[in-house]
């Protein structure tokens, strides 16, 4: 059931997911989650999901369901009930995600039997603007009500045209109405099949191309799934049936159950009304075959067991007393090996046998009881939880290796390339440095270009030279040191004049020596600022060691419960199983004893009719084994 | 009459719920814990794993997928291929819903990249269609998200592939 509904819910919320806004990162995790959906992948899907920075009413039913999925029913209670009550106004849900959460909730009530909250919920869903989900209310409806249902005064097909749940909507108000006017109940019923007689089965090849993802739950029209399709003609069958018997109808019903299809999945509900019929009837040679039949179906079960002992009863009631005796032989053998396979299975199960190895009767009694069911799944759903332990180990254990290697390179990062780096920014600093006085004295200077290279400033050296050494020749007063002297400025104003045309071109020269100094200076203080950094994240890896070490102790401390967990469960089930063997053991002996009693009075009626020589030996045999 | 009424409400009622029990809640309550490890380990992995100083995380989306039915995709970094996918009907099916598929994720160094995806499958008219898109990106110090998109292009009725940079968290 819980199956059921999460399929139906998480199918639904997914189909806008175009629509909305594409750019939200909120709305790329959502995506991301429908995706691990899509993969079988529910806890990957709730992960991602949690993970997204933002929640809406949206994403909250896209949990819940995920949560159904996981079999978490409470949690995915605790989300509807939000959803329902957090989100009014511009927040609130559309109509159709409403009624979605609105019928899902009331259904949860429902199957935890208060019909009050189911009741109320349910009241509150409208579908009078979009009527996808009128099937599923008036369905549920029926289930909150019954047997106070409500009855039109004709079936509305045409209303539930396009509904899946049409012909159990029907059918339910059939046998409502059934109480008061079976034949008016039969009736509809008889429409209801011609309605549903209607469907155009689609042909392998259509469906092979067309239809590889339709929902097996939806319904396209009346096409449904062959399966469901031929168990709703059963069930229609089977409710007619019922209603004949209850109009004392046994021919009509005869005709409808002596016809009922062997391999149906309610073949023993239609053996169970047939034998009925029969014994009502007294047919005895065809009730013998159903009870025969009853016995090899039903093994390990009540229906069987009776069957066995109703055999011998028939005969008696026949008349037919040497084979009632023989029939009353066989049932208390039977009922002897019944007992001793039960004995024989009914060992206590373990974890590894609940998936595929459980014997017959364990099998039987875990799918007819939902509370064994419901344990069973429970010790597999947790054995699943522990099989993915390992895994989980195996990444923890990697992320503790990541660790290890991120803090050991940590400890060596700041002793080996720290100082290096260091020292590099400080040479450059220097150089830097150097470079910037040099330019401010050539800023300074007349002469701007003292700083340049090569021939001018070969030139420029000559030049002052021959101006110190005339400064002398002027001290001393030498001859012609005017001619010098106005020779020297002559050329002094020719390379003042030339390097001054060349002046622009030697200053860019300057400025992308200094810019490319500056940038080198940059990126080598940038590495170094990196590198502190990184060697500062050694306390935030410690930090996380931390978690590491925590998450690592939690994964161990949740094993342990999981595997507590588990074994509590499996000494409950083993516990009810030996319940239900007792209680089995109990049913048998019961039965073996009226049976025996049987046997007794009919060799006691056959004594004192004084039967014949053989049916004496026989009864003389039988009166000696028992 | 028991029996009708169990056959009324069989398809409903195959392993009706029980009420929750103290079991029951402890049962749940454990996978809760085993949900909230999952996701711490989660965060964990993704900040050792996958720091944002390094990460690249490339998606796949589909929208409409009417002139283009995706049969595979490779995935080259830097003209090394990295990633590569084969994709069933159900995974399709599930793009053209509107899922993300999380195709790679791996760590590069600072600096300029180039990502190149090859997409294979069957274009318009059922024709075999292979096209590949490149994209060049710079990495620095956030993670670098990019989600390849196949559009639907109206216009001359073919597949448009494009890549899309996701603004980070």
């Amino acid at each position: 059931m819980v199956k059921r509904l999460a399929a139906s819910l998480l199918w639904l919320p997914l189909l806008p997911i175009l629509a909305a806004e594409p750019d939200q990162l909120s709305e790329k995790h959502y995506r991301q989650a429908a995706w691990a959906f899509y993969q079988q992948q529910p806890a990957l899907a709730l992960e991602t999901l949690q993970l997204a920075p933002q929640q809406d009413s949206r994403t909250q039913l896209l949990e819940a369901g995920l949560y159904l999925q996981l079999g978490m029913p409470g949690h995915a209670a605790e989300l509807l009930q939000q959803i329902l009550t957090l989100y009014r106004g511009d927040n609130a849900l559309p109509q159709t995600l409403r009624n979605i959460a609105l019928l899902q909730f009331a259904r949860y009530q429902l199957e935890l039997g208060d019909k009050a909250q189911a009741k109320l919920y349910l009241s509150q869903v409208d579908i009078s603007a979009d009527s996808t989900y009128l099937g599923q209310q008036q369905l549920l409806s029926q289930l909150v009500f019954w047997p106070d249902i409500a009855l039109p005064a004709k079936p509305d097909f045409s209303a539930l045209a396009q509904q899946a749940e049409m012909p159990y909507i029907v059918s339910n108000q059939a046998l409502i109405l059934a109480k008061q006017q079976p034949e008016l109940a039969l009736q509809w019923l008889s429409q209801l099949r011609q309605q549903f007689s209607i469907a155009t089965e689609q042909g392998f090849w259509q469906q092979l191309f067309n239809t590889p993802w339709r929902s097996l739950t939806s319904a396209d029209g009346f096409n449904y799934p062959a399966e469901e399709q031929q168990a709703l003609q059963d069930y229609l069958l089977l409710i007619q049936a019922q209603l004949y018997i209850s109009l004392q109808d046994f021919a009509a019903a005869d005709a409808i159950l002596a016809n009922f299809a062997s391999d149906s999945v309610l073949s023993n509900n239609a053996l169970e009304l047939y034998s009925h019929i029969l014994t009502e009837q007294r047919h005895i040679p065809a009730l013998l075959a159903v009870l025969q039949q009853q016995i090899l179906r039903q093994p390990f079960g009540d229906t069987a067991w009776y069957a066995a002992t109703r055999i011998g009863e028939q005969l008696e009631r026949a008349l037919a007393n040497k084979d009632a005796l023989a029939a009353y032989r066989w049932a208390d053998n039977y009922y002897q090996q019944q007992q001793q396979l039960i004995h024989e299975q009914a060992r206590p199960i373990q974890v590894q046998q609940l998936s595929d190895n459980a014997s017959p009767w364990q099998q039987q009694q875990l799918s007819n009881d939902n509370q064994l069911y419901r344990l069973s799944e429970d010790i597999l759903g947790l054995q699943q939880q522990l099989n993915a332990a390992p895994v989980r180990q195996q990444r923890l254990g990697r992320l503790q290796q990541t660790l290890q290697y991120k803090l050991q390179q940590q400890q060596q990062l700041l002793p080996s390339q720290l100082p290096d780096l260091s020292e590099r920014q400080m040479l450059l600093a220097d150089k830097f440095a150097l470079l910037q006085q040099q330019i401010s004295q050539a800023q300074q200077s007349e002469l701007s270009l003292l700083l340049t290279q090569g021939e001018p400033h070969r030139q420029l050296m000559l030049l002052q030279n021959a101006e110190q050494r005339l400064q002398l020749l002027i001290t001393a007063a030498q001859p012609q040191s005017e001619v010098y002297a106005s020779r020297l400025k002559r050329l002094r104003g020719i390379m003042q004049w030339h390097y001054q045309q060349k002046s622009a071109q030697h200053d860019w020269q300057l400025q992308q020596q200094q810019q490319l100094l500056n940038q080198q200076l940059n990126q080598l203080t940038q590495r170094l600022q990196q590198l502190q950094q990184q060697g500062g994240q050694t306390e935030q890896l410690l930090v996380k060691q931390q978690r590491l070490t925590l998450l690592s102790e939690h994964q161990q401390q949740l094993n342990l419960a999981l595997l507590s967990q588990q074994q509590q469960l499996l000494a409950q089930l083993n516990q009810r199983l030996q319940q239900r063997r007792n209680e089995d053991i109990a049913m048998l002996q019961k039965l073996q004893r009226h049976n025996k009693e049987s046997m007794a009075r009919v060799m006691e009626t056959v004594l004192a009719q004084g039967s014949s020589g053989s049916n004496e030996s026989a009864i003389q045999r039988s009166g000696a084994e028992l | 009459m028991k029996a009708l009424l169990l056959c009324a409400v069989f398809w409903f009622s195959f392993s009706v719920a029980a009420a929750p029990t103290p079991a029951s809640e402890q049962l749940e309550q454990l996978k809760q814990q085993v949900i909230q490890l999952n996701r711490e380990l989660f965060l964990l992995e993704e900040e050792l794993l996958f720091p944002p100083q390094t990460q690249l995380a490339v998606f796949l989306s589909v929208d409409s997928g009417q002139f283009f039915q995706l049969d595979s995709v490779e995935l080259l970094l830097n003209d090394q291929p990295v990633e590569g996918h084969l994709y069933t009907a159900q995974q399709w099916h599930a793009l053209q819903r509107g899922a993300i598929q999380p195709l790679y994720k791996g760590n590069i160094k600072a600096g300029e990249h180039s990502l190149t995806a090859v997409f294979i499958g069957k274009g318009p008219d059922k024709r075999d269609y292979r096209r590949a898109v490149n994209h060049r990106f710079n990495k620095a110090e956030d993670a670098v998200l990019l989600e390849l998109q196949i559009k639907d292009r109206s216009s001359d009725y073919q597949p448009d592939f494009i890549v899309q940079p996701w603004s980070n968290d």
